[in-house]
């Protein structure tokens, strides 16, 4: 199988934010990853494991301070993340990836359509058409008649539907979750995994899901945990 | 990002903190308010000045004086004007007799203070530059004719001035000697009353203040003796003549050839440079104040524009989750500041107009037009220097937001 992700001995480091001499954390530690196209995988581990960190090296979010990242492309040359620029990384999640946060992260001042329409709006697509598919893909996700409201108007369930809406609708080949349910009761939290696995089989996107709870790590196909930084399981496929 | 994307998110984020937009154009606004108004002043009190010099004196006039006490100079007799008159750049040589003083006196009537000069009138430019208010210069032909200012036609009891035309008055010119002072009395018609004269002379034909100056110089010569000698003496030496250049930019170069055979040499533009450099610190002073005003004004877009960057830092990071470059986000911030520019730029062009057509009606009419002038050009620098202000005021907080990581700013938000 192709790969959309190789990632080869990454390593993240943080350091105390306005403290130049302060304590360096290992966020990452020698990570090695092969993300298979169409793949639908799990990344688990406890709080602090590194799990997001992984998430953001992949999405372009963030530079490892070592090793590579390789993203290849449904078209087109492989590109190194980890030694683009900042814009390039940019350019290539408005093209390729489409990334969900926990906590949703719609903006407040602007409605569940122009939330969904962002990656379309920083793509220099047309208003008429960007409303319009933004509309479609809300319409998609069974949220077609709310496109005008505001993200206080809507459910936490709906509000990460919004969020789901907008990391498909620029057709991203790779969707990166991170705990998608995180902030969502068990039942609204179970409609989005569906809506996330209905996505992932009807269009084939890759698709990453960072979790912490067993049982929707047990609906995907595979599962990498990761702890103090480093896989210590799934790393390679079977 | 489309520019038209980013104008409507920069008015939707506008409609969204009205407070902050309006506190930033109402601080904008007063400063480019001022700027107009010092500009404007500035500008007006130095085309006064220049208006007001250039009616004292032709700008292609040249006065050349002769001093005995230069080597070389030849005295200013008619074959050295003559041949003065040969430099480049050189239309029109007029011999003056001046700085004569006198008294004008009318019969039985008030008499005046007067400085008395030449003229060659009808054909002199230093007289016919003058508005006229009654007679005209071809009535200056006679010997004992005058042409006097508004001024002292009124100080001779004349009202309205013009009412002097015609009249006889009584020149009273004085010498000292061994025989101690001795007065020259000569009836004189007024046949020309000007407006306004340069420095508020009496003009006398030529002919007439030869005699004057000869009387006033050789003690051996009666009044009567003066008066009836020849007009035309060829030996005669003028103190002073009026050269006129071509074009003001001959000026120069006619007043340096002059100097350089020993004359002295004085034109008006010596006190428009003057004037002007005058003028040019009273300018900058008067438009600094209003750049103060502007600079109090960016510090606090300045202000706004940092504490919005902080607040919408969440919404900026998102942006470039979902592939929002640099360039794009500093757009976004600048677009705002541009707004602002352009809408404090036509509204302090607004007030600062309606404040100089204040007070254009605050002076005389015979100014208004010229001291505190509403050009469009001004609109044009407001707008470029409230574009200014808040640009560099928002160039910080703009590059600060460009640059900002979103993970990192993801976790401050």
């Amino acid at each position: 199988m192709k790969s959309v992700y190789r990632l080869q001995d990454v390593v993240l480091r943080y350091r105390a934010r306005n403290d130049d001499k302060g304590a360096v954390t290992s966020a990452l530690q020698d990570v090695t990853l092969d993300v298979h196209r169409g793949e639908l995988l799990a990344i688990v581990g406890h709080s602090g494991s590194g799990k997001s960190s992984l998430l953001q090296v992949m999405a372009g979010l963030t530079s490892p301070d070592d090793g590579s990242v390789m993203f290849y492309p449904p078209e087109g040359e492989p590109l190194p993340l980890h030694e683009l620029s900042e814009d390039e990384r940019a350019v290539t999640r408005r093209m390729h990836i489409g990334f969900i946060y926990q906590s949703f992260n719609l903006v407040d001042t602007m409605t569940a359509a122009e939330n969904v329409a962002l990656p379309l709006l920083f793509g220099g697509v047309p208003l008429r058409d960007r409303d319009a598919r933004a509309r479609d893909m809300l319409g998609q996700l069974g949220l077609g008649e709310k496109h005008s409201r505001y993200p206080y108007e809507l459910s936490g369930g709906e509000q990460q539907r919004v969020a789901i809406a907008r990391a498909l609708v620029a057709n991203a080949s790779v969707i990166l979750a991170d705990e998608p349910t995180g902030s969502l009761d068990s039942k609204s939290a179970n409609a989005v995994i569906d809506t996330i696995r209905r996505q992932h089989a009807e269009l084939g996107t890759t698709t990453v899901l960072v979790t912490h709870d067993p049982a929707i790590a047990d609906r995907t196909q595979r599962r990498i945990e990761l702890r103090d930084g480093s896989i210590v399981s799934g790393g390679s496929h079977k | 990002m489309r520019l038209s994307d980013v104008l409507r998110a920069a008015f939707a984020h506008i409609r969204r903190t009205p407070v902050f937009f309006y506190a930033n154009l109402i601080a904008i606004t007063v400063g480019i308010l001022l700027v107009v108004v010092m500009l404007s002043m500035a500008v007006g009190l130095s085309r006064y000045v220049d208006a007001t010099l250039k009616s004292e004196a032709s700008v292609e006039m040249i006065e050349v004086t002769f001093d005995a006490r230069t080597p070389g100079a030849k005295p200013l007799t008619l074959a050295t004007l003559r041949e003065l008159g040969k430099l480049p750049g050189c239309r029109l040589i007029t011999p003056v007799v001046d700085s004569v003083f006198a008294d004008l006196r009318l019969d039985k009537g008030p008499e005046t203070f007067i400085s008395l000069a030449s003229t060659v009138a009808p054909n002199d430019p230093e007289v016919t530059r003058n508005p006229l208010l009654a007679g005209s210069y071809e009535n200056l032909g006679g010997d004992q004719s005058l042409m006097v200012p508004e001024e002292t036609a009124r100080e001779l009891g004349f009202s309205p001035a013009q009412g002097a035309i015609g009249r006889v008055v009584t020149l009273h010119i004085t010498r000292s000697g061994e025989r101690g002072i001795e007065s020259l009395l000569m009836p004189m018609k007024i046949a020309v009353v000007a407006r306004k004269t340069r420095h508020a002379r009496v003009y006398a034909p030529l002919r007439f203040m030869r005699r004057v100056a000869r009387w006033q110089s050789d003690p051996r010569l009666t009044a009567r003796g003066a008066m009836t000698a020849p007009a035309d003496d060829p030996a005669f030496a003028y103190t002073a003549a009026l050269f006129y250049a071509n074009r003001a930019e001959d000026v120069p170069a006619l007043r340096a050839a002059v100097e350089k055979r020993g004359y002295r040499t004085a034109s008006i533009l010596d006190s428009v440079e003057r004037y002007r450099q005058i003028m040019l610190v009273a300018g900058v002073v008067l438009t600094s104040l209003g750049l103060i005003a502007l600079f109090t004004g960016s510090i606090s877009i300045f202000n706004t524009a940092y504490a919005a960057v902080m607040r919408r830092m969440r919404e900026f990071a998102i942006y470039k989750t979902y592939g929002a470059t640099k360039k794009a986000i500093l757009s976004l911030v600048l677009a705002e500041a541009i707004i602002t520019a352009i809408a404090a730029g036509i509204l302090g062009f607004a007030g600062g107009s309606a404040i100089c057509l204040l007070l254009q009606r605050a002076v005389s009419a015979e100014v208004e037009a010229i001291l505190f002038p509403v050009e469009w050009w001004l609109l044009g620098v407001a707008i470029l220097t409230a574009s200014l202000a808040t640009i560099a005021a928002s160039a910080i907080p703009a590059r600060n937001a460009a640059e900002l990581s979103a993970t990192e700013a993801m976790r401050a938000a």
